[in-house]
């Protein structure tokens, strides 16, 4: 998965952001051990310090976790990888709800429609 | 204690002042991009920091010291054009640099020149101007400094060397020190920014960390740098 | 880190300088060996078309050349490392170095007076393979030792310390040589443009300061030539030549000294690269 970055937002939620989806996705499996702080800036082509605060952020809300020398690691709470993907869901149908609202659809609408295309999938 | 400091820096050629009242403190560990189009006094701020130059009002510290032949041993300085010694050899360069700096380190040097298929036995004078950029870079950025500076180095190679180059800095990233970059290319390079400093007619015009730049004015670096620089 | 930076500005420098003193003494042998070799031949050099006469010819004229080439060519090389060294590109790198301008300019003062002095010799010793005769080095070197003996005998004069004395004059020389070069080029080069209009502009006009001051000295000495008269006169003729070398050797070092402070100021104040 290739790191891509809009301007106008910090790059460090941007990072964040790029790696839950990592983990959802099954990229970053549960107990991953993580590159270095430096190896990811380096691919993902950003600054280390910013690298860094992305980390610690993932750190804080438990996605993350480190010992200390053996490295940083995805965490292996089943629960909070669900609660993640919950997350991730809802951000997805939120933009997906606001788009709708802006074309002028209304709820009823929305439904129908998606279980016409959810038939497809 | 900031790796650079400089206070009240003014720079005058004839009559025109190329930099104007300058304050800057950069910390140990930060990248800070040099901001700003051409001749708003980006070289010039740099030159005065390696003693090149000589300032015509204000002070500057480096580690505390004024600019001279101390101070060279900690600053590591990519000028804005190839510029070493034309009938030396690749190889014969990396020697001349761990004659002078104690701080070169050798096997850092050659791993990178490997990494880009420069040949250590041909002349520099034999060299395309690229080749040149990335050799004089690649032996700039082998030296373990305190303070990296770096005039125009994405200017002119192709965008395969821009990504190496930025690859370096970042591999290279040391918390002990500070790498300053000049450039007017924004977008090839704010992602690699702690810090930035926008420079127009020699005055610092907006200096901050590039995220909360961007947080606070939702856009991107070089979104900014367009609307604060629009002709 | 000056014997780092003479390394290196011997080795920029030698690799044009060496092959030039081999040319003299290498096409000194040649020319040696080929006049042998056809006076061998019984051969009549003044008439007729025949290929040793080209080829003593040819290799005359390039023996002669490359005994005036390589003076000229330490002279050269002196402005042109210089220029390209300290006052374009390279200059980015070598005033970041961590050494001294100072250094930096003694580098260059030392090395150039390697090769004048290494070219004087070269030549010498061109000359003496072409023109030595047998018994010519021994005759040189009795002739040497009687000059020394007699200015020892007649004059009281110590031979040794003349040619000590001599050796500082040639050094000092060979510096103020460099810097009425040198300072030039430095003041030029500050300038934004026409930087080498502007080298050579200064070049004249410090030589016609120069000669100014000299007269300036010379006629404030006018009022005082009987005094001077009366001095000399009472003088040994050893304490003389010693005098004499001492007045040109100071002399030059006044002008040296101005030439390098100058240089110097211009170079860690003014530098102006493009």
């Amino acid at each position: 998965m290739p790191w891509e970055f809009r301007g106008d937002s910090p790059i460090y939620a941007q990072l964040m952001d790029q790696l839950r989806r990592r983990i959802v996705s099954g990229d970053l499996p549960p107990g991953a051990r993580l590159p270095s702080v430096r190896d990811l800036a380096a691919q993902a082509g950003v600054n280390p310090n910013t690298m860094q605060r992305a980390m610690a952020e993932m750190e804080r809300l438990g996605l993350v976790y480190s010992q200390r020398t053996a490295g940083r690691f995805v965490t292996e709470d089943e629960t909070v990888i669900r609660a993640l993907r919950r997350d991730l869901a809802r951000e997805q149908i939120d933009t997906f709800l606001a788009g709708m609202a802006q074309l002028g659809f209304h709820r009823g609408e929305i439904l129908t429609l998606l279980e016409e295309e959810g038939e497809k999938v | 204690m900031n790796r650079l400091e400089c206070r009240g820096l003014t720079k005058r050629f004839g009559p025109i002042p190329a930099l104007d009242g300058v304050d800057l403190a950069i910390q140990p560990g930060r990248i800070v991009g040099l901001l700003g189009p051409n001749g708003s006094g980006k070289s010039t701020l740099i030159k005065l920091v390696t003693g090149l130059l000589t300032p015509t009002e204000g002070e500057i510290a480096i580690d505390g010291m004024a600019p001279g032949p101390a101070t060279h041993g900690v600053v590591s300085y990519l000028p804005e054009r190839p510029s070493l010694p034309q009938w030396m050899t690749v190889e014969g360069l990396q020697d001349f640099y761990e004659d002078f700096f104690p701080d070169f380190r050798r096997e850092v040097s050659g791993e990178m020149l490997d990494r880009l298929e420069i040949d250590p036995r041909r002349r520099y004078k034999q060299l395309s101007k690229g080749t040149r950029e990335k050799v004089q870079l690649i032996l700039t950025m082998s030296r373990k400094a305190g303070l990296y500076l770096l005039d125009e180095p994405i200017g002119g190679v192709d965008p395969a060397a821009r990504d190496y180059i930025l690859d370096t800095i970042i591999r290279g990233y040391d918390p002990e020190a500070s790498v300053i970059l000049s450039t007017h290319l924004i977008a090839d390079i704010e992602r690699i920014l702690d810090d930035v400093i926008f420079l127009r007619q020699g005055r610092v015009v907006l200096a901050g960390p590039a995220d909360e730049v961007r947080a606070q004015k939702g856009m991107s670096i070089d979104g900014v740098f367009r609307e604060v620089f629009r002709c | 880190m000056l014997r780092k930076l003479m390394k290196y500005e011997l080795k920029a420098t030698g690799r044009v300088m060496l092959p030039l003193y081999l040319a003299v003494v290498a096409l000194a042998a040649v020319l040696r060996g080929l006049a042998v070799w056809s006076q061998a031949l019984h051969y009549d050099a003044v008439t007729g078309f025949d290929p040793v006469r080209v080829l003593l010819t040819l290799v005359t004229a390039a023996f002669f050349l490359a005994l005036v080439a390589a003076p000229i060519a330490a002279v050269v090389l002196m402005i042109i490392r210089f220029k390209t060294n300290l006052l374009s590109d390279e200059g980015y790198v070598m005033f970041t170095l961590p050494v001294s301008s100072h250094k930096l300019v003694w580098s260059k003062l030392l090395t150039s007076a390697v090769w004048f002095i290494g070219a004087a010799l070269a030549d010498c010793l061109g000359v003496l393979i072409l023109a030595a005769e047998e018994g010519f080095l021994s005759g040189l070197w009795q002739g040497l030792r009687d000059l020394f003996a007699e200015m020892t005998a007649y004059y009281a004069a110590n031979g040794v310390l003349v040619i000590v004395e001599l050796v500082i004059l040639v050094l000092v020389v060979c510096f103020t040589t460099c810097l009425e070069f040198y300072c030039p080029m430095a003041i030029g080069h500050s300038f934004a443009r026409h930087k080498v209009l502007l080298s050579v502009v200064f070049f004249f006009v410090i030589g016609a300061v120069r000669q100014a001051a000299g007269v300036a000295l010379i006629s404030a000495g006018v009022p005082f030539l009987g005094d001077m008269e009366a001095l000399l006169s009472g003088l040994s003729p050893a304490a003389a030549i010693h005098g004499g070398i001492w007045v040109i050797t100071l002399t030059t070092a006044v002008c040296g000294a101005i030439l390098y402070a100058v240089t110097l100021r211009m170079l860690d104040r003014h530098l102006n690269l493009e």
